[in-house]
């Protein structure tokens, strides 16, 4: 079994990592570039090149209030022929005031995989979390197309313990006709990403959303409120690379948002 | 109120397209697809119709008119409460979970006149102190339980409702012709038997699948130039 749990905290009103534990094939690496700034950097490397027959990874993460945290993977996630299955299990906590943000490479599960991932998110009422996944159909190139036995990740997230956000991304091409009307249709890749954020309105997190996705080609998206500080994007498309980039445009700039709201936050305290 | 002895009619009545809940001014994303021009003549609606009910109302609606119809059987107030919350966290597009609502609170205001059991109401009170949301597969499914229907005639009246629905409006928007129309509702009869049964035994790991190109039309919807329906 495999774990890692991460735990910020504050330091002269930079986020620091407080406290880490990480066991084989973990390895958590700050990888903030300029020092003085407010969002704490982690990048999950792994000397594992992906999930393996019966791997259970288990990870914990908590992000103590006021602090802002961007938990960043090394590379796309694989799941190898897992007959027996291969599991994770993500917790995180985000307490007041506290900034998580979080989009790993998409995942990859390759023939005969059989994948499952449960993702709980506990906010408080001032929380922000900016959270996204992408799967994508299998290796594509090798003729792999949705040749996995079973991929599901659920993420649920909780407001004060109610519950306020929960998707079911489950892929079993033998129970559900991935092509037809109304699932992936003519795309192999998903991408889901959501915003609660009580600091700025959803049409603003939407706005940013349409505007980085507008140009981009082959692709099909949606988004929507969920709720009056919440909001969801959906895309479909061909290709991976394409939709972690986009993602990543809106997470940037989001994150340079959280900065730069608490850097002027410590210079007027100061 | 009285109560008829005779099931089908109450069943029938509950779900007849004409109630006045307002089913027939929502489209759940069939208005964007009419509009790309993915779903353009009888084929493809029937398509459209069918990937509905197996994928989406399956998993999404009608697995919580079953839970709803036994818990209420139960008598469980905190169950029904419980599955209203899960229910308004699955619906990602803001169409669709404003569309249920609408539905289930107008049911609601409907049955709280008809009947007089104490879940129906306790449940109602809930809603008006805007403790619980109030969906429509929830309230649907308690009221048919409290009726003493049988639930495979619950939720096939459940499916052939929202079918009825779907068809209705594909004849006007695709636009089709009535036999066209009627035709292919006729033909899903087999279908809706099998999706009832099958959601009588759904497994817990599909539950509220997600279905991410219909819910991409279904937030779509909130942006298309011109629009009939309300999702």
């Amino acid at each position: 079994m495999g774990r890692y749990s991460v735990q910020t905290d504050l330091y002269k009103d930079i986020t620091i990592l407080k406290d880490t534990y990480f066991t084989p094939p973990f390895n958590v690496v700050e990888v903030r570039e300029n020092k003085k700034n407010p969002l704490l950097e982690l990048m999950i490397m792994s000397s594992s090149p992906g999930f393996f027959n019966n791997d259970n990874y288990q990870i914990d993460i908590k992000v103590k209030k006021e602090t802002l945290l961007n938990l960043q993977t090394q590379s796309y996630q694989r799941i190898y022929d897992t007959p027996d299955g291969a599991q994770q299990h993500m917790r995180v906590n985000v307490e007041c005031n506290a900034y998580f943000s979080h989009l790993p490479h998409p995942s990859v599960p390759h023939k005969g995989a059989i994948f499952e991932s449960d993702n709980r998110i506990y906010l408080s009422d001032t929380s922000v979390l900016i959270w996204g996944e992408i799967l994508a159909c299998g290796r594509k190139l090798n003729g792999e197309s949705f040749a996995f036995k079973k991929y599901r990740s659920l993420t649920q997230v909780f407001r004060k313990d109610k519950l306020l956000y929960k998707d079911n991304l489950y892929l079993n091409p033998s129970k559900v006709n991935y092509k037809t009307m109304g699932q992936y249709e003519e795309f192999s890749y998903q991408a889901n990403f959501i915003c609660v954020d009580p600091h700025h309105s959803p049409k603003e997190h939407m706005a940013n959303m349409a505007e980085k996705l507008e140009g981009e080609e082959d692709i099909i998206f949606g988004f929507s409120q969920i709720s009056d500080d919440a909001c969801v994007l959906r895309v479909l498309g061909n290709s991976g690379e394409q939709l972690f980039r986009a993602l990543k445009k809106i997470q940037k700039q989001l994150d340079k948002q959280a900065g730069d709201l608490r850097q002027q936050q410590i210079d007027l305290k100061i | 109120m009285s109560k008829t002895n005779n099931l089908l009619l109450e069943l029938l009545h509950i779900s007849d397209p004409t109630l006045p809940i307002g089913g027939y001014s929502h489209s759940n994303g069939l208005e964007t697809y009419i509009q790309q021009n993915i779903v353009k003549d009888v084929d493809t609606t029937a398509e459209f119709v069918r990937n509905m009910l197996n994928y989406n109302y399956k998993y999404n609606d009608g697995i919580f008119v079953r839970d709803a119809y036994y818990a209420a059987q139960k008598n469980e107030l905190s169950s029904l409460l419980d599955l209203d919350n899960e229910c308004h966290a699955l619906r990602a597009p803001m169409e669709v979970r404003d569309g249920s609502l609408k539905l289930g609170v107008r049911l609601l205001k409907i049955y709280v006149r008809l009947q007089d059991h104490e879940l129906l109401h306790s449940y109602y009170q809930q809603v008006k102190e805007k403790e619980t949301p109030g969906h429509f597969p929830v309230a649907f499914g308690m009221i048919t339980a409290l009726m003493g229907a049988e639930i495979v005639d619950v939720l096939s009246a459940f499916y052939y409702n929202a079918a009825v629905n779907m068809v209705t409006n594909s004849v006007k928007m695709v636009p089709l012709g009535q036999m066209d129309g009627q035709e292919i509702l006729y033909k899903l009869h087999d279908f809706i038997d099998k999706v009832a049964h099958e959601t009588l035994t759904i497994d817990e790991e599909l539950r509220g699948l997600c279905n991410p190109a219909f819910d991409i039309r279904c937030m779509q919807h909130e942006h298309l130039y011109s629009r009939l329906y309300m999702s």
